[in-house]
């Protein structure tokens, strides 16, 4: 597998696969990253505080006091440079309700129009889909789902909003996403999901993790009211969106 | 029970740090922690405490807190200066910067705006009592973890102490506190300063960039002559890790230093990194300063690293006992009259004698 390796400073370096990308670029980089955390509890990399996945490359932070950089950086590449197994992905599926009425998606008639569709078509079209999760960043829980279908591909708004409400869903280029946090954004907003995708309490931080497979189920904004308030007063688990199925 | 601190006024982007979140990149959870861990070293160093201890974060503008219950003891880590207020109401005292201060119940503690840097500490003796959030008490808003309610601090806020009075020490203060110089950052060329012509990469070396008033604990906006990629390539790239002190070079042209506070992945091609030893200093860099880098080697980082270890020792081995304008030595100049003159800003109509017509004056 070629690879390349990028020097962040002094305290952490990026592994690279330049010839991957989307879905295999993100399974490549989850596969080094296990063998790395094999290898950290085996005792035989140490000095590592923290292991960044982006969708084809993984960047190893250290504590300069501690590690020793060139080591590091030679033993990461060198497991990057071996044929790793892909098979043990996890393939949880999740099923996340989304509301694409009204206010909820306020670009959805912008990208009809610009898709030349109905927002009918648009709405099926974003949630007949089952994206994998690349990536997770930009906010912590902020999941980068690939890919959307072709016919809905625009870059990002020229102007970003100031103010994306936590919840929405957007599209950007080949990916979609959900902000689990109000924050500024320029994605296209299409609907809002009202399932919390982070909290510091669960086991994992992240409701989802990378390689999860999600798809979105259309709900109207009567039962999005519902579902946010079984979900704020605990009486439904965000984990029960996980859908059980058998390998294959 | 520990002492009981409540926030009277939060100063500006106040906030609870330690060292840091780490561990949960993978989670897109910034590490967050000190934007000068050099500062909150010296400042939990003078009190004893543990080096990374959670103390509170100020940006040019410190807190005014009051003593509910209980004694602590602060120390003040940064160039500014604080009034005390002492529950009896007597003229403020002055605290000097890089001192510690025993407070009791009812003081109040007004910490002035820094005069030099950015970023100040108060630090606590024996530490806040705090819950740890995915291993850190350090606040990130924006998605609502550490500090107090996950929230900068607000006005009302009450901050529990571990103990409930400090330990019978002197006061200390730093004598040779850190200074913030004009030198140039030390940065590593890297990730991306392959999307940068030669020409480009030493341009941003000479170049001497303005700090914008774009300046918080997610980055630092710099403005200056334009550093384009390479039309090959473009400033677009597939999203890879950041860590706090990445130099990103947006379509603008215009460097962005990330920082403590900064989001775990991004798609501008990053020009170099500013070295661990280095990083402190951006905690202190003030909007409309200049800012230079230069180009170091790896094997001159690991040595500007044990170099800065040294100067911070060097700090710390300044700290001196510090009798200083201590309350005493406040009524003994009362008595022999010897600050007749000096008007209390605070209460116009208060003129040093007249303390008792003045006493139902409070903040």
């Amino acid at each position: 597998m070629d690879i390349r390796i990028l020097t962040v400073g002094d305290a952490a370096f990026t592994i690279e696969f330049p010839n991957l990308e989307g879905v295999s670029g993100a399974r490549q980089v989850a596969a080094l990253r296990s063998r790395v955390q094999e290898k950290i509890k085996a005792g035989q990399l140490s000095g590592i505080v923290d292991i960044i996945s982006a969708s084809r490359s993984l960047t190893i932070c250290l504590d300069p006091f501690v590690a020793d950089y060139k080591f590091l950086q030679t033993a990461v590449a060198t497991l990057a440079k071996q044929k790793l197994s892909l098979a043990k992905r996890a393939s949880q599926l999740w099923r996340l309700p989304a509301c694409y009425e009204g206010e909820y998606g306020p670009d959805l008639e912008e990208v009809a129009e610009r898709s030349a569709m109905s927002t009918q078509e648009v709405v099926a079209l974003h949630s007949a889909r089952e994206y994998e999760l690349l990536q997770i960043g930009f906010l912590p829980g902020f999941p980068f789902l690939a890919e959307l279908d072709e016919r809905l591909r625009f870059p990002r708004r020229a102007s970003p909003r100031v103010r994306v409400p936590a919840g929405s869903v957007g599209i950007a280029n080949a990916q979609t996403a959900i902000y689990p946090w109000e924050s500024p954004g320029g994605w296209h907003l299409l609907a809002r999901c009202p399932v919390p995708l982070f909290n510091p309490l669960w086991d994992r931080p992240s409701l989802l993790d990378t390689g999860a497979k999600v798809t979105f189920e259309p709900i109207s904004s009567k039962d999005l009211a519902l579902l946010q308030q079984d979900l704020s007063r605990g009486r439904l688990d965000p984990h029960s969106f996980a859908v059980e199925r058998k390998e294959g | 029970m520990g002492a009981v601190l409540k926030i009277l006024s939060p100063g500006v982007f106040s906030s609870l740090q330690d060292r840091g979140r780490l561990g949960f990149g993978a989670y897109g959870v910034p590490r967050s922690g000190a934007a000068d861990p050099v500062g909150l070293r010296i400042g939990n160093y003078l009190l004893g405490n543990d080096a990374f201890e959670t103390a509170i974060e100020f940006r040019f503008l410190g807190p005014k807190i009051l003593i509910e219950s209980g004694s602590v003891r602060l120390a003040l880590a940064g160039d500014a200066t604080a009034d005390l207020l002492l529950s009896e109401n007597e003229e403020p005292v002055k605290i000097s910067p890089w001192q510690t201060v025993r407070l009791n119940e009812g003081d109040i503690l007004s910490v002035m705006p820094l005069t030099k840097g950015a970023t100040g500490y108060l630090a606590l003796e024996g530490g806040f009592d705090l819950e740890h959030v995915l291993g850190s008490c350090s606040t990130y808003a924006r998605a609502g973890l550490g500090g107090v309610n996950g929230k900068n601090l607000q006005q009302g806020d009450c901050l529990s102490a571990r103990l409930d009075h400090p330990r019978e020490m002197i006061e200390k203060i730093v004598k040779h506190p850190p200074t913030y110089g004009e030198a140039p950052l030390r940065v590593l060329l890297g990730p991306q300063d392959d999307y940068f012509s030669d020409e480009t990469c030493a341009a941003f070396e000479v170049e001497s960039y303005r700090v914008s008033s774009d300046v918080d604990r997610m980055g630092i906006r710099l403005e200056g002559a334009a550093l384009a990629p390479l039309p090959e390539k473009g400033s677009d790239l597939v999203s890879d890790g950041l860590v706090p002190g990445a130099i990103q070079i947006p379509g603008s042209g215009q460097p962005i230093v990330l920082f403590v506070d900064c989001q775990t992945i991004g798609g501008y091609p990053k020009i170099a990194t500013v070295i661990t030893a280095d990083l402190h200093h951006l905690g202190q860099v003030v909007p409309g300063s200049s800012i230079r880098f230069r180009i170091v080697t790896p094997d001159e980082a690991t040595a500007a690293l044990t170099e800065r270890e040294q100067l911070v020792q060097q700090i710390e081995n300044s700290v001196v006992d510090h009798f200083g304008e201590g309350f005493l030595d406040l009524k003994a100049l009362y008595q022999s009259n010897l600050i007749a003159g000096v008007v209390n800003a605070k209460s116009s109509g208060h003129f040093p004698g007249h303390l008792e017509e003045n006493s139902h004056e409070t903040d």
